[in-house]
């Protein structure tokens, strides 16, 4: 079936969200927060756990890619497959499995979504703000099978950032400690309160701090405390801190892995000793410190599944 | 204080003390990989079902749409030859082109945008099971790829084409008719409807689409088929 987009604005009320009850958006106004990284990588950790997941990457500069390390392959499209599900209506075709990985399917982004934002400025002049519905629809199709989808957003870009609340029903916002990162935040709050007027269904799941350093204590409070006088007392933060480990989000980017599987990279692959006795290149050794970055990564994804999981009956109670 | 009484218990009645040996404990899952995954799919999963996609929205996850519109045959419209990509362009080369004609490319493919822009990203159309073939031979090395696998099997199977073709015509030449088959209609077994992408550079394109007009074919697609189809390990369609 062909989702046209540009047809007529269906009635509001008779947009089926509740079939998009498991789409999670990673969003914040300012870049460089962790909204891939965390993406790719909780993503890779439910379809590693045996769940159908999907990841959208809404984001021109594909970095998706990098971190599952298909970029530049056959099945990169750069975005076009995204771009003209969007714009002409043509079934979104994920790529299944990708790079191998078993359940993990993804439609790439890239430099095409550049194309996206002029395009969506006369959908939106003509259809209103149910033409930010645009992905929501080109997902409908496909939703169904998977158990999970992630969108990855771009920082400061409204319209492509009003299409993925458009479509996703849990809202993520990862932040760094600094204050630009909490403006991004904001950013995002103002255009959460929009949405919502189209997608009644928008919540936010939680926010969520990344790349922090281990020993940074005082500023993880600081930040904690900032948030919850940001979100007027209530406490959405996320317990778990993503680390700072600068090595092995190189080395995760260089090699296309997620940390989980850079982890088991690491134990398997050369140590410094080998290196010593030349038996092995520094090149090909992996940060150690992965490991403690993936146990990061897995506990954050244990715990918004956990508070999805607790929030969907109350939700459900709420509306009956 | 405790020690002392262990060992007192462990003294015999001459007075000698025996050896302890401490019982043996698996502690091998302690030190080894921590599994992360484990319960993250169950997490994953909703407790209610989720509605099932109604059955004309469904879109089952195949390999991804072509994303340059390959054209299935020309004035073929009996021909099985689904495909994702609404409205294909109609076919714009010539059947026959003398080998001195400026090469362009048969079928529209994307200009890659890196810098180079040397890489011509396109698609063919092929059937479920060379598909499947193709990922199973591309899974065996994991520097194959589609495109690297495409060139291997032209590098092997080129001077076999106009057998293929010949082979094609043989089986599309309607039984007692003194005419021959429509070229237009003609079927080389591999093609389909399962799109699968390619990177080739122009050059390589180019090389390509002179063999598909050399064969007097009219489709990039349904050549790249056919000699995948011969190529690819496993039972060929026939």
């Amino acid at each position: 079936m062909n989702v046209n987009p540009l047809s007529p604005p269906q009635d509001e009320a008779a947009f089926p969200h509740d079939r998009l009850e498991h789409v999670i958006a990673l969003a914040n106004g300012k870049g460089g927060v962790g909204k891939t990284t965390l993406t790719s990588n909780i993503a890779a950790l439910v379809a590693a756990g045996g769940a159908r997941v999907l990841i959208v990457d809404v984001n021109a500069q594909g970095n998706i890619g990098e971190d599952l390390g298909y970029t530049g392959r056959d099945e990169d499209d750069d975005g076009k497959g995204l771009v003209d599900a969007i714009r002409y209506g043509t079934p979104l075709v994920p790529v299944r499995d990708i790079g191998g990985r078993t359940g993990l399917d993804v439609v790439p982004g890239g430099a095409e979504i550049r194309h996206l934002p002029a395009h969506l400025f006369n959908l939106f002049a003509d259809t209103g703000d149910l033409g930010t519905l645009a992905l929501a629809r080109c997902l409908l199709p496909i939703a169904g099978d998977y158990d999970l989808i992630l969108i990855d957003s771009p920082p400061e870009n409204r319209p492509l950032l009003q299409l993925v609340l458009g479509a996703a029903h849990w809202l993520v916002i990862p932040i760094r400690s600094d204050d630009s990162s909490r403006k991004g935040m904001q950013q995002v709050a103002f255009e959460f309160a929009r949405m919502r007027r189209v997608n009644p269904d928008l919540e936010l799941l939680g926010v969520a701090l990344f790349a922090s350093g281990t020993g940074a204590r005082r500023i993880r409070e600081d930040v904690r405390r900032d948030v919850l006088d940001d979100f007027g007392g209530q406490d959405f933060m996320f317990e778990t801190v993503i680390r700072l480990a600068e090595a092995p989000a190189r080395d995760a980017r260089r090699r296309g892995q997620p940390f989980h599987e850079l982890e088991v990279a690491a134990a398997a692959g050369p140590t410094p000793f080998d290196v010593l006795r030349g038996k092995a290149d520094r090149s090909q050794m992996v940060a150690g410190t992965a490991g403690a970055v993936a146990g990061d990564l897995a506990a954050l994804t244990r715990e918004i599944l956990t508070r999805r999981q607790e929030r969907l009956p109350e939700l459900e109670a709420a509306t009956q | 204080m405790i020690d002392n009484e262990a060992d007192e218990s462990d003294r015999t009645s001459g007075g000698a003390a025996t050896p302890r040996r401490m019982p043996t404990q698996n502690l091998g899952g302690l030190f080894g990989p921590p599994n992360r995954t484990a319960d993250l799919g169950s997490l994953a999963r909703r407790a209610t079902p989720r509605p099932a996609p109604t059955p004309e929205s469904g879109t089952p996850a195949v390999p991804r749409p072509a994303l340059a519109p390959v054209p299935p045959q020309a004035d073929d419209a009996s021909a099985p030859t689904p495909t994702p990509v609404p409205a294909p362009e109609p076919p714009s080369a010539p059947v026959s082109v003398p080998a001195a004609a400026p090469a362009r490319p048969i079928e529209g493919g994307r200009a890659d945008l890196s810098p180079t822009g040397t890489v011509r990203i396109t698609a063919v159309l092929v059937s479920p099971a060379v598909a499947d073939r193709l990922a199973k031979y591309r899974r065996g090395a994991a520097d194959r790829t589609n495109t690297s696998i495409v060139l291997e099997a032209f590098d092997e199977q080129h001077q076999r084409v106009p057998e293929l073709i010949a082979r094609a015509r043989a089986a599309a030449q309607p039984r007692g008719s003194l005419f021959p088959a429509r070229d237009d209609t003609l079927h080389l077994p591999g093609g389909g409807g399962i799109q699968v992408q390619i990177r080739p550079t122009v050059a390589q394109l180019e090389v390509i689409d002179r063999i598909t007009r050399e064969n007097g074919l009219n489709s990039r697609s349904q050549l790249v088929a056919a000699v995948l189809n011969e190529f690819l390990p496993g039972r060929k369609d026939r």
